[in-house]
């Protein structure tokens, strides 16, 4: 777990953005907080896991996954913006992060 | 720089552009679709990618994915680029044995017609299904099978964490559920009603086999192609015949199959065919490689 400052939330925007960028060829610019990530970006499921595994590693945690499909029933990502906060509560929280919401 | 060919399954997800591209190549398409169009008399020739008739029909998906497959693969062969190896996922091993010169184009046709029939036939009206689950292991997945006596079992391991399912509809549903309750980051149905990779399709090995014996010549491959099933070398016709039998009933493990193709040394490898599932996939595979998609193919031929 990691205390959660303006230099980290800009870490994972910025990879969170260039992720999605590189993986649906599109420009960056055309991101913003609101698009959704299926909608509008053509997203998946699968590209959700491989940026938890780019955070994991880079922020050396031990996640359980299921903890956060759990999570993710009583917050659903939607949108880049969502996706974000609920990164920066995995990285702040790491598998506390259903009793943290309790 | 050894390049391996994969090719796709049934595609769900079109980037789009892919029949602009193979246009662009030469009349090799136009002329599958054709042929596609006398062989079946369906109108493969106004073949849209926006047309639900063809893109959610389970046996039209399949025949389009395959002429789409086979077009790309004879364009890169024609450009120069041939493949160190070639793998097939699910049924994209019709295409993966057209392209290694195992068998011609309408009788790999002939063989998807064939084992959509007998697989419908076998399952003889019961409601059957697929479904993913991403986020859960294969022994978490296994567990909730045998701890609910599920009429289902797990059909290809994608990664670690990314698994398809097969088998009677019921079950797969509440299969899913379970895996969402449990912590499953996504779970989905596929958009097929054949529960392929299932013990349930094992009776089909007769009648596929007599088909095979009597309708189709298999030669030995003109590059190496590796089972998704066992990750062997398929060298022999022998090898062959038993791959597209077990092909509808036995567990693929897409996961390992990749790994053998880098271990073989690939660090190219080329989508052959529509979609970018197989790219999409590869992200979760440890190593050092590419995997192009048709889009992007102009990065790695030259004509």
């Amino acid at each position: 777990m990691a205390r959660v400052n303006d230099k980290i939330t800009e870490e994972v925007r910025e990879i969170v953005y260039d992720f999605f960028a590189e993986e649906c060829e599109v420009d960056v610019a055309d991101i913003t907080d609101d698009s959704n990530i299926i909608t509008d970006m053509g997203g998946d499921s699968l590209m959700f896991l491989a940026l938890i595994e780019i955070f994991t590693k880079k922020y050396n945690q031990d996640i359980d996954l299921k903890t956060i499909g759990k999570y993710s029933i009583k917050h659903p990502v939607e949108t880049i913006g969502q996706l974000i906060d609920m990164q920066l509560r995995i990285i702040e929280y790491g598998n506390r992060i259903i009793e943290v919401d309790a | 720089m050894k390049t391996a060919f994969i090719f796709p399954a049934f595609v769900s997800e079109y980037i789009g552009t892919e029949d602009k591209i193979l246009n662009s190549f030469s009349d090799n398409f136009q002329q599958k679709l054709a042929l596609v169009t006398h062989l079946t008399g369906d109108d493969y020739l106004h073949f849209s990618l926006e047309d639900a008739d063809f893109t959610e029909d389970e046996l039209c998906s399949q025949i389009i994915s395959y002429i789409f497959s086979c077009s790309l693969s004879d364009e890169l062969v024609n450009c120069g680029l041939k493949p160190g190896a070639v793998a097939g996922y699910s049924m994209g091993l019709y295409a993966a044995l057209y392209g290694s010169g195992v068998f011609g184009f309408e009788q790999g046709l002939r063989l998807i017609e064939k084992a959509y029939t007998v697989s419908r036939s076998v399952i003889d009206g019961t409601d059957c299904g697929m479904g993913s689950i991403i986020g859960l292991t294969r022994d978490e997945i296994e567990s909730m099978i045998s701890g609910q006596k599920l009429e289902a079992e797990i059909a290809n391991t994608n990664s670690v964490h990314s698994h398809l399912v097969t088998g009677k509809l019921k079950a797969i549903d509440r299969l899913l559920d379970r895996a969402k309750e449990t912590g499953a980051l996504n779970t989905a149905f596929l958009p097929v009603n054949t529960p392929y990779h299932s013990r349930l399709l094992k009776e089909t090995q007769t009648e596929f086999k007599q088909f095979i014996t009597e309708h189709i010549s298999l030669k030995k491959p003109v590059y190496p192609v590796i089972s998704s099933i066992d990750q062997m070398m398929l060298k022999t016709s022998e090898n062959i015949r038993n791959e597209l039998l077990r092909n509808l009933y036995e567990r693929l493990n897409w996961m390992q199959t990749f790994e053998k193709l880098l271990s073989m040394g690939c660090t190219q490898f080329v989508e052959c065919g529509a979609g970018k599932s197989l790219q999409k996939i590869s992200r979760f595979m440890a190593g050092d490689f590419k995997v192009f998609t048709m889009n992007k193919i102009e990065k790695i031929i030259t004509c």
